[in-house]
């Protein structure tokens, strides 16, 4: 058993995880799986149907539901197989079937497809070749932490899966035999199901198409569940981890063994980074890759390049050696640089789009004969010039072009007429965003200051509350930038970008200079004073107030 | 190789793995809804006789029976993180494919389209996408953008035996890491002879054979772990 090969995950989980499982499994290989299933599904419906009286196909049914325990084998051997990377064709598995039967002949009990979660014990007989008591012992050991309950309930579930999809067959064939004066679908159905031939027939079909369907999908589940069970007990991915760490020290051993002198070396670089190989494509991704010209191609194949420009630039820069030493230094240097581990380039080959010559002539037609011949030309050039090829333009020409021209002219009116609207659509674009209540955290709406506010700084000021005061004072000034002067500022600002958004409003003629500097002295009293406890002296303050009022409130008043 | 999970890359860089959940399990969690809404509609058509008899009884049935058949699965789904009645006892939940909760919108319409799954009886076209999908989903899921996984469970890590750490014998990558944990936790777990096997396997790292190259490893996973539980 080649654990390396296996195709599936198992690593433990919830039982019901590991038999979802089966499904993509299922449909990597539906194809021989179905094949293998259908060909002798399909031959013994149609041998039933044929020898057995037409009253009496029920009984057919019920014979191929009690024989679905063999139909089981089939997906099994390929599923198990597939697994582990050997191909199996659909042929084979049938021509290995009547082996598989054997001993089952005798399992073919009455109870035996009642036995809904049998799908995971028939690995044990068919997979392992127990028999006897040690088969037994097999069971309880697999069956064991719910796993068979699991597979009994999946067994519950494919049952009615099968129910479903025969309820779908015949809604489907309701669906199409309803008549306007039925009251339902299946009542249009039931019309044509009063015969017990027809009954019976009807009901031999859709249970061969729907388990047909859902026989594979059991099966599989029940087998995605027996191997995650068996890695479980065994430990199957604890031998694989184990596997895996032994290679990749053998991997990295092997290097460290080969080159003496580059011992150090490599064992520096490699250990910490023990997976470089693996992540050897995301690495090169992230840098500059240089892709030769087409005409490099061949140096390119051996991974030999030109040097990207950045490189040789590098390697003039450092201008000529001054002795021989320093030269030979330089050019091992330079070889350890180029080398796969260390440079910062790579090398690939790459198909380049060869520069083609436009044509000339096509570009220079104008759109409007473009359109005009895409036009009226389209339908090649055998068609046109029929009947009054002299006049070039038929009649059913002159009558699209009268069309699109009307076309045109509609689209022409529509938009003069709703011109208001699409005027207001226009201009609405340009409208100012809302300005934000409040800025650095400071509430800027105009109504939530003092009708004069260096009153009122004074006032606080006079009271010892200074940073109260101070703060009046700016938020009153970002207030009046932004509502009087229009300044464009965002709820996110710090004071730095408001002084600097003042400072382009400046620059572009719409703040005056005045009330910029009275900007900047408050921004520059208010910061000190905030983040920096440094207060002005009450003469500088009274001063500031001066430049705030002649600049700022002046608009107001 | 076949995991049966998927794999949700957060913008932050993280990989998540939710495992989607099968047509048997939703099955069951759709059957244990519909015995939810029959009890809940017979409970309320009996209340509702008993407090308005006659006709405006049946009008207020005709208003149940319609939230009962639309409304139910949306809003248990909206306010119960994914889970209807069902899906709860089952174990299952609904999440977007980016692995968040599902809101209103991917609630609606992953409901509003089981009519369609429904169709042509009896969940035809709903079981058919889920037997064929890649993550397992209905039509209803893969319009609304969603998929029905199976709810974590708080997993109980068993107690690791008491031994003198030590470090290991060369840096071994985070998922070796893992494994090596994951191998101390459930290595007793296996029959005695298998046990033994695993130790010889695990020679290249530990140098040792058998038995006491499972000890090696034990001591190894103590120094991971700092002597703590993993």
């Amino acid at each position: 058993m080649q654990l390396e090969a296996l195709q599936i995950d198992i690593r433990p989980g919830s039982h019901a995880a590991a038999i979802d499982l089966g499904q993509p499994l299922l449909r990597r290989y539906w194809r021989s799986v179905y094949l293998a299933w259908w060909l002798p599904w399909l031959a013994l419906a149609l041998l039933l149907w044929a020898i057995l009286p037409r009253d009496d196909l029920a009984w057919g049914t019920l014979a191929m539901w009690w024989l679905r325990p063999l139909f089981d084998r089939l997906p099994l051997y390929i599923l198990s197989r597939e697994v582990f990377g050997e191909h199996v064709t659909a042929w084979q598995a049938l021509r290995a079937w009547p082996r598989q039967l054997g001993g089952w002949l005798r399992f073919l009990t009455i109870w035996r497809p009642f036995m809904v979660g049998r799908g995971l014990y028939a690995p044990i007989w068919m997979l392992e070749g127990a028999r006897g008591k040690f088969a037994l012992q097999r069971r309880r050991a697999l069956g064991a932490r719910g796993a068979y309950g699991a597979a009994s309930w999946f067994g519950v579930a494919c049952l009615h899966f099968t129910l479903v999809f025969e309820l779908a067959a015949y809604g489907l064939v309701a669906m199409f035999a309803i008549t306007p004066d039925d009251m339902s679908a299946l009542e249009a159905l039931g019309k044509y199901l009063v015969q017990p031939e027809v009954v019976a027939l009807a009901g031999h079909i859709s249970y061969v198409l729907a388990d047909g369907l859902i026989g594979p999908v059991y099966s599989a589940g029940c087998f995605t569940l027996y191997l995650r069970r068996r890695a479980e007990l065994e430990g199957w991915d604890i031998e694989l981890a184990l596997r895996r760490m032994a290679q990749r020290r053998a991997r990295l051993l092997k290097p460290l063994g080969s080159a003496v002198a580059a011992l150090l070396c490599a064992a520096v670089f490699m250990l910490p980074q023990p997976r470089a190989h693996a992540a050897e494509p995301v690495l090169s991704a992230s840098r500059p890759a240089v892709v030769p010209a087409a005409h490099a191609a061949s140096g390119a194949a051996d991974g030999q390049c030109e040097l990207p420009s950045y490189v040789t630039a590098q390697q003039k820069e450092r201008g000529t050696a001054h002795d021989a030493e320093q030269d030979a230094v330089r050019r091992d240097l330079e070889t350890v640089r180029a080398s796969e581990d260390f440079r910062t380039w790579k090398c690939e080959l790459r198909w380049v789009e060869k520069k083609r010559d436009i044509k000339a002539g096509k570009d220079s037609e104008s759109w409007l004969y473009r359109f005009l011949r895409w036009l009226f030309d389209r339908d090649g050039p055998s068609r046109s010039r029929d009947s009054n090829s002299g006049i070039g333009l038929g009649s059913a020409d002159m009558l699209k072009l009268v069309l699109v021209a009307g076309l045109v002219g509609l689209l022409a009116w529509l938009l003069w007429r709703n011109r208001e609207r699409l005027s207001v659509l226009l201009a609405s674009v340009k409208v100012r965003p809302p300005l934000p209540d409040e800025i650095c955290g400071l509430d800027i709406r105009p109504e939530s200051l003092p009708d004069d506010v260096p009153a009122g700084v004074r006032r606080l000021w006079g009271e010892g509350r200074q940073r109260d005061a101070l703060a009046l004072l700016y938020r009153a000034t970002v207030s009046r930038l932004a509502h009087d002067h229009a300044l464009e500022l965002h709820a996110g600002d710090t004071e730095g970008d408001v002084l600097r958004a003042g400072r382009r409003a400046a620059e572009a003629q719409r703040l005056p200079a005045q009330a910029l500097d009275a900007c900047r002295d408050v921004t520059e009293i208010w910061s000190a004073a905030a983040y920096a406890d440094q207060w002005p002296v009450a003469e500088r303050l009274e001063q500031v107030l001066q430049r705030w009022r002649s600049a700022l409130a002046e608009v107001r008043a | 190789m076949i995991d049966g999970k998927l794999h949700i890359f957060t913008p932050e860089g993280v990989t998540l793995a939710v495992v989607p959940a099968g047509a048997a399990r939703r099955g069951y969690a759709w059957f244990i809804d519909l015995i939810a809404r029959a009890v809940i509609g017979f409970l309320c058509m009996f209340l509702l006789q008993l407090a308005m008899p006659g006709g405006a009884g049946t009008g207020m049935m005709m208003v149940v029976f319609f939230l009962i058949e639309w409304a139910y699965f949306i809003v248990l789904e909206v306010f119960f993180n994914g889970t209807s009645l069902g899906k709860r006892l089952t174990g299952l939940q609904v999440l977007r494919e980016d692995g968040l909760p599902v809101g209103w919108r991917e609630s609606v319409l992953r409901n509003l389209l089981r009519e369609i799954d429904f169709l042509p009886f009896s969940y035809g076209i709903g079981l058919g996408f889920i037997l064929l999908d890649k993550h397992a989903r209905r039509l209803g899921d893969i319009v609304a953008g969603t998929v029905v996984v199976y709810r974590d469970k708080a997993t109980v890590r068993p107690a690791l035996p008491v031994v003198t750490p030590l470090p290991l014998p060369y840096a071994l990558t985070p998922d070796e890491q893992r494994a090596l944990l994951d191998l101390v936790e459930r290595v007793r777990t296996v029959p005695a002879q298998r046990q033994t096997e695993l130790g010889d396997l695990a020679e290249p790292l530990t140098g040792l054979k058998g038995e006491a190259s499972l000890q090696r490893l034990f001591q190894y996973a103590a120094g991971l772990t700092g002597g703590k539980q993993a």
